[in-house]
Formats: C-alpha cells, structure tokens, sequence
C-alpha cells in the first residue's frame, strides 16, 4: 500500500494560485526567464521560489536548466485554458504522479469511498517534520480539491472520491 | 586564528521519538574581520547554526571552536540580533539596553554610560525614555542592534535582522550597519548574517555560504569581492547574484 | 461603632488571605510551569483543586485547626482565612502557570544568549510579565473571597456553632432579629469596600497593566499614582536580596541529593502506609444509611447545577452582545461586575427561603445557585466578546447580517472557547453555591433539601461520612470534568479559533 520514492522528493508543496502566478509571469516574459531575475519580481522570498518552481516542474509546465527557467508547451496551454480545462489538465497531471495514484486506487478500494484525513499520512513517506508534513499534505488537498478528485468533510475529517455526477 | 570554527557540525531533534537531522556535517570557519552570510530556504537549518555558535544549543555531533577553544556553554565572546526584536515590554529603550548590561554584572553608572553612548550611536538620541510600543519595527530594530553592540562582543550574530522590516526601512538599516562596521568604531571582529535573502547576503558580506534543504550542507560558497557601498544595478553585482541563484536552485530542483 | 470594627475585621481576613493566595499562587504557579517533571504533577493537582467545592472542606479544615489550636480564637481565625485563601489561590495559580507556560521563546532566547541567570529571569522577566494576569485574576479572587467570608465567619462544629466578629456574623445577626437597617447598613458596608477596592485599586492598576503585555501596541499607558508611591517608598533591594537568598536555599537543598533521595522515600512511604490505612477504616462496615443516600443526593444537586449553568449563561449573553457591538466601556463593566459579584447573596438566602417557604426551595436554591455562578458566565463572555475581530462585525454589519442569522452564524461561533470557559468555572462557582444553598437554619426553623450540600452538613459530626460524602462528591465532580469539559474545550479551541 505504501508508496515509496528512493528520493523522497516528488511532493508537491506549493498551491494553485502560486503555480498560476509563476505561470503568467513567465508567460509575460515570452516563456523564458533568468532566475535571478524571477527571484527578484518576488522579493527573493527563496522559500516560495524553490516550492513553487518544484511544483511547477513536477506538474511539467515549467522545465529548469542552467540558471533558466522555461515554460513548457503544456504550461504554455495551461494559462491559455478556461477554468474547467485547467481542472482537467491538473487531473490528469496528478494522476501521472504515483502518490496520487495510489492514494485514489486506495481511496475507490474502499466501499464508501471515504477515508480519514489522518490516514493521508501513510501515504507521505520520508523524512519530514510536522510543519513539513502539513505543507505537503495541504498542497495533496489543495491540488486534489481544485482537480475535483477528491472532496474533504472537515467537520467529519475525511477525505471523499468525488464522484462523477450524471449530466441531465 | 580564525575567530569561529564548525568542524563537521551536526544536529538534529526528536519528534514523536523520531530523529530529524537538521544540520549534517558542516563545516565553516569565519575567520577574523570576515563578515559571512548563510542563506538557505526556512527550515534549512540556518537560525540553527546561529543558536549554535552562540552557545545556545549544544550540537549533536562535531566540535565549535571559539578562538581555537571549544565551547561550552553560551558564548560570551557573542552577541546576537533576533528577527522579531526580543524586546522587553515594560523597559524603556535605555532600560531594555542596561538589563543585558546588569546581567553581564556592569555596576549602575556605567550601565547608564555604555547605554547612552549605544543609543546615540544607533541614532536613537531623545527615544531613550520611549517604550518599545511606541517605536516603528525599524527603531526597534535599532534597539535590538544597540543592545547587542552594548555588550561589545567580537562575535555578532545577525538572525533575519532584516525580514521582518518593509523593504525600505530594511534597505536604510543595512546601509547604517554596514556605515558602522566599515567605519571600525566598533568592537565586533566578525559578523555571521543569516538570510533567505540573496540580494542582502551580496550587499552587505564578503562571502555568502549556501546551505541545502534540510538536513542541511553547505553546497557552495561565492566570494563577494566588490567594494562597498555596492550598487545593485553593477553588471558584476548582478553577475554574483545569477551565479548564487544557479547554485541554490540547481541544488533544489528536481534533486 | 459595631459595623466599623466588623468591617475591619472582615476586610483584614480577607486581604491577609489574598495575599497569602498571592504569595501561594505566584510561586505555585511558577514552579508548576518551569519543571516538566513537576508540571505532570502540579497541573492535575490544580485542576482538582480548581474545581472541588471548597466550601465541602472547610468542616475538615476548622476540625483539624481546631484540633491544633485546642480550640483557641487563632485556630478559628486560621480556618476562616483558610477557607478564603482557598477560595482566591486557584485562579490566580493557574492564571500565573499559563502565563509563564506561554512566555515569549524568542526573549527566553535572548536571556541566555545575553547570559542572564535563572533567577535573574524570573526576577527580572517572569514577575514583571505576570501583572496583567495577577491583576485581572485579583479582581475576581477579592470578590469570591467576600462571597465566602459569609460562610467563614460561622463555624459549625458537631453541635457547637462559633461566631468571629464580622460583617457576615453582624448580617446573620440582622438577619435572625428581623433588623431591617441593620442588615441594609452591612449589605451596604460590604458594597462600599468592595466599590472602593475595585474602582481606586484595581481599576487604574488594571489600566496601567498593559504595559506588561506583550504584542501591546499604541501609547503606553500612565503609570497609577499607587506605583509610583510604591516604587519611591519601598526598598526594592531588600526584596530583591531575600528573593535571591530564597532561591540560594533552594539550590543548596537540591545539592543535597542523596539526603532529598532519602527524604522523598520515607516520606512516599509515609504517605502510603497512611493512605492505606485511611482506605481501610473507610471503606471498612458498616455503610450507614446517610452512606446510601450519596449517590441519588449527588444526582439531584448535579441537575440544579446544570439548570443554574445554562442560565447563567442566557443571561449573560445579553451583556456580551453590547460589549461585542460596542467594544469600549468594557473596563467599567468589568469593575461593576466584579463589585455586584461581590455581594454575597447568601445573606438574602435565608430570607428568601422563609418567604417561599419549604415547598419552593427548589426554586429558591437554584436563584442563589445563580448568583454563584452567573458572575464567572459574565466575566468570561465578556473578555470573549471583546476578542472577536471588529473586522468580522464590520463585516457582519456590512453584509447586512442581522438577528437571529448574525447570532447563530457568527458571534456565538466567535465567543464559544470562552464561553465554554465561562460554563466551566460557573459550573464550580454553582457546586460551591450548593454547599450552602440545600439547608437554611431560620431561628428555630429549619428548611431542607434533598443534595448532596445538605447531606454534607448533616454528617458533620462523623468524620467518617464527612470523609466519604467530600471524596464520593470530588471524584464525581473530576470525573465529569476529564470526561465532559475537557472534551468540549479541547474540541472547541479547536474549531472556533479565530485565525484561518
């Protein structure tokens, strides 16, 4: 059941609104910028920085190399979509990454397709602190909320499937 | 002699009866009259080593040598600069500065002396009798410098002196320090600055270490060999800073 | 004049046991708060004792006195300032502990790395940092202290009552012999004091305690003609060297290791073979009827408890929505409260009682069980109300929120931690209440009710039911309390904190 990475590092830890901005910012430096100079339009917040840019490329909308970041073709077609094709580009991308894949097989396993939120953890495996933790499990929620895979009861503290509703 | 040595520095903390190593086999020595900058993401372990070499909290492996002797216990020979001021309440600006000086055993009128004198240098001059409520974060910020510098340490210790400050009132605070420490009236030998701020660690130091996610390691130092006061905008500035950028991104991603 | 000296007296019992509650609950709470080994047992400790009716001990406290004193006036005066001191300790003990719990990390940081000692913190950091919270708990423990000197003045013992001179034996006095002026005249003295205490002492030194807070902002506030008197006065120093003797003492004792070692085990020997012997006399037959008749009698105080809680707190909600939509005055309120909290209304009760006669006294009971309660409900939904954002109620008033919607949506929602809080501590208040409010000697008359109170002072001349109705009624109460209150506030914290 659990989903194990030698490196441990292809969490996402950044949200959406953060991803969308790096995304439109490239965008407006025809798709290629300097970091240096990234880092500079946010202040050299390098926190932020290395998250976001980590989540971007996990995602494939941004590739790095020597000192530059570009976007991708399919980064490129995320900022021209409408809301729900993002949403549907962001699904498909989670479901490219095996601890998404794995939790939401675990997830239909289950007869009511609901489990707690506290059993996220297993799924997070490595080496993290609590604060760690949290981030990478708020970005999972953030991430699979916004795809409209997932639905979290927080009242109850559970995470359900989303099911796919019948059009009328 | 180098005024500070971290030979094969480790550290780390249990949680939940689990071991997290924050700092893992560093090693940096700042000799006398350097002034190094660590930057690194939050987490990384940087405030650590900061708390470390002031004595504060023993490391788990490795040894901390202070002018060749090893440390034990807190460092006298420091002083440090915390992010969030760390100023008393209830104790006016002279009163918040002759505290640390009475801990330190100074008898009453030299208190009041050496405290005058820091306030004045700082250029708090007439906020003496103010209580830190009444002051902006740059002021108290200004307080937190004079108390350390009151103590006339040869070590400062600098944690995030700077990022809780907007970046105006932040960017006159450096330029004032670095006035003072290039002026040679103070006492401090060596600076240690830590940051998540690349553009303060080429401004103000001569050497700016980097340190990777936790645990951390030093993954590169670049030597900042411009004379001061730099200016943001030189081609040779901007050169450092893409060349320290690559270095910690490089580092990060896709690791 | 009788009504000056009785004052005198009265006041004097209750300030010389504030300001052993002081010393007490300084020291209690500092020492609970800085060792984790010592905090594991101090904290439980002090949530028992928090919420015990104390008034359930006192018949213990005056036997044992008594006893020590071979009946002399000291041993009485002892059990009555006693009985105050316990009522006054807790809230201050506990105010200090969370206080010194929460000091800010990053001046802790900085005190060792500037090299201050551990003394030279606590003297120099954690003492002043406990004004604000030593202050706005003396408030209150003044005005419990008044509410139970009533009760102190008057000692029963088996058959034998014992009256000291005061302002609660003048009352019962008035009270007994139908003197109308008389009864006004005390009832006014004690408003008068408590007025007086409240608005010239802890008024302004409430004010100027914002000084000691941290995170405060704006100017800083003047410093009270009191402090500056006392500053100029009283020689510090004096203070300052035997609070470093004290502390000395105390490291020379924990040097002594092996000796304390030693100490510790017979005196954990002691305590068990004490214990044990205790248990068994009083688990050992015969159970007595009175022994039977615990459990039905703690239910029936229970259910006029929790009706006198659930009211306190309807009626306080009023209260707590003005000062929510007002934010000022509050201080005013404050004072007011705790001066109007601070009239016992335990002088009425017997009155009251007569007047409804043995038929209502079920109503009666629950009336003085109120005002024995309603006093913390205010206290803390007020502090409550005062926390909630005022961008929420912008927002609120913004969006034309109103009625019903704004109360079930958002201020009842915004204040729940503290109005928890408020429940819990006029949950004790009400138990305390009910010590006195299940039996009422009018004269020759004799009015009673069914309880766990009334059971209480029947039993008073064996000291074994005395024992097994003050132990059957504590572990009750601790019982609810870990199995009902804690619950509800750990759930509520949580989820009505207001930060997103």
């Amino acid at each position: 059941m659990r989903w194990m990475d030698g490196e441990g590092s292809s969490y996402l830890r950044a949200g959406v609104g953060e991803v969308l901005g790096l995304l439109e910012i490239l965008d407006d430096e025809s798709g290629k910028m300097d970091v240096y100079r990234l880092g500079k339009s946010i202040h050299h917040h390098l926190e932020q920085l290395l998250d976001v840019l980590e989540t971007a490329r996990i995602l494939g909308f941004i590739e790095y190399e020597a000192g530059d970041v570009f976007l991708t073709p399919k980064g490129k077609r995320f900022v021209e979509s409408t809301q729900d094709e993002r949403k549907r580009m962001i699904a498909d991308a989670l479901l490219e990454i095996p601890v998404f894949r794995d939790f939401l097989s675990f997830l239909s396993s289950r007869e009511d397709h609901t489990v707690e939120l506290d059993e996220l953890d297993q799924f997070i495996v490595g080496d993290f602190t609590q604060e760690e933790l949290q981030k990478i499990k708020n970005a999972f929620l953030n991430w699979g909320r916004f795809a409209e895979l997932i639905w979290v009861d927080s009242d109850e503290r559970e995470i359900h499937l989303e099911e796919e509703e019948e059009e009328a | 002699m180098p005024l500070l040595e971290l030979r094969g520095v480790t550290k780390g903390y249990v949680e939940k009866g689990k071991y997290f190593p924050v700092l893992d086999a560093i090693d940096l020595v700042v000799e006398e009259g350097e002034f190094v900058t660590i930057v690194g993401p939050s987490g990384s372990g940087k405030s650590t080593i900061i708390r470390i070499a002031a004595g504060l909290i023993p490391p788990t492996g490795g040894q901390v040598l202070y002018r060749g002797q090893p440390l034990a216990g807190p460092n006298p020979g420091a002083a440090i600069v915390f992010q969030n001021f760390a100023l008393i309440p209830w104790l006016t600006v002279q009163e918040n500065i002759e505290l640390v000086l009475e801990a330190r055993g100074l008898p009453p009128r030299q208190r009041v002396r050496t405290a005058l004198k820091y306030i004045d240098l700082v250029g708090l001059d007439s906020f003496e009798d103010a209580y830190p409520r009444e002051l902006s974060g740059g002021m108290k910020q200004r307080v937190g410098f004079a108390r350390a510098l009151a103590v006339e340490p040869e070590l400062l210790l600098m944690d995030e002196p700077f990022s809780s400050l907007d970046i105006l009132t932040a960017a006159g605070l450096r330029e004032e320090f670095l006035k003072l420490w290039t002026g040679g009236k103070l006492s401090i030998r060596s600076v240690v600055l830590v940051t998540h701020n690349i553009e303060e660690a080429v401004l103000m130091s001569d050497r700016v270490v980097v340190l990777s996610a936790r645990p951390s390691r030093i993954v590169g130092e670049v030597s900042v060999a411009l004379p001061r006061p730099r200016d943001p905008h030189s081609s040779d500035f901007e050169l450092i800073m893409d060349r320290l950028y690559a270095l910690i991104v490089s580092s990060h991603i896709g690791r | 004049m009788g009504l000056l000296s009785a004052a005198l007296w009265s006041t004097f019992r209750v300030f010389v046991a504030y300001i052993f509650s002081l010393l007490f609950g300084i020291a209690y709470g500092i020492l609970a708060a800085t060792s984790p080994q010592r905090e594991r047992l101090m904290v439980p400790l002090l949530d028992v004792l928090q919420s015990v009716p104390i008034l359930g001990f006192f018949p213990i406290a005056v036997s044992v006195l008594v006893f020590l004193f071979r009946g002399q006036r000291i041993g009485l005066e002892l059990a009555a300032i006693f009985l105050i001191f316990t009522s006054q300790v807790w809230n201050i003990a506990f105010g200090v502990y969370e206080t010194v719990k929460t000091f800010p990390q990053d001046i802790l940081e900085m005190a060792r790395s500037f090299g201050m000692s551990s003394a030279f913190v606590v003297k120099r950091l954690y003492l002043p940092a406990l004004v604000p919270t030593v202050l706005y708990n003396s408030g209150v423990s003044i005005a419990v202290g008044w509410y139970f000197l009533m009760a102190s003045e008057i000692i029963t013992l088996g058959n034998v009552e014992v009256r000291l001179p005061g302002l609660g034996t003048a009352m019962m006095r008035y009270v007994a012999s139908g003197n109308l002026p008389g009864m006004l005249g005390t009832i006014g003295t004690i408003v008068l004091v408590n007025f007086c205490t409240q608005w010239f002492l802890f008024r302004p030194l409430l004010e100027w305690s914002n000084l000691f807070q941290f995170g405060a902002v704006g100017s800083a506030p003047e410093e009270p003609g009191l402090v500056t008197f006392l500053r100029d006065r009283i020689r510090w120093n004096w203070f300052s060297r035997s609070f470093d003797a004290v502390l000395l003492l105390g490291e020379r004792i924990r040097e002594k290791r092996k000796l304390l070692v030693a100490l510790r085990f017979l005196l954990l020997g002691l305590f068990l073979g004490a214990l044990a012997y205790f248990l068994f006399w009083l688990l050992q037959p015969p159970y007595t009827p009175r022994l039977v008749e615990i459990p039905a009698s703690l239910v029936l105080t229970t259910l006029r408890v929790v009706v006198a809680v659930v009211l306190s707190i309807a009626l306080s909600f009023p209260f707590a929505v003005r000062a929510a939509e007002s934010g000022g005055g509050v201080r005013n309120l404050y004072t007011l409260a705790a001066t109007m909290g601070s009239v016992p209304a335990v002088i009425f009760y017997p009155l009251i009682v007569r007047g409804v006669g043995q038929e209502y006294m079920g109503f009666a009971a629950i009336l003085l069980l109120l005002t024995g309660s309603f006093w913390y409900t205010l206290f803390n939904m007020l502090k409550g109300a005062l926390m909630v954002p005022s961008t929420i109620v912008e927002m609120a008033r913004g969006f034309g929120i109103r009625g019903f919607l704004y109360y079930r949506t958002i201020l009842i929602p915004a204040m729940f931690p503290s109005l928890i809080t408020g429940a819990i501590t006029a949950w004790g208040g009400a138990w305390n209440a009910s010590m006195v409010a299940e039996e009422v000697n009018f004269g020759k008359e004799v009015f009673s009710l069914r309880g766990i109170g009334s059971l209480l002072l029947s039993a008073t001349a064996s000291p074994r039911e005395l024992l097994w109705v003050v132990l059957a009624m504590t572990l009750w109460i601790v019982a609810i309390n870990i199995l009902f209150w804690k619950r509800w506030y750990g759930w509520a914290a949580a989820k009505y904190a207001l930060s997103e």
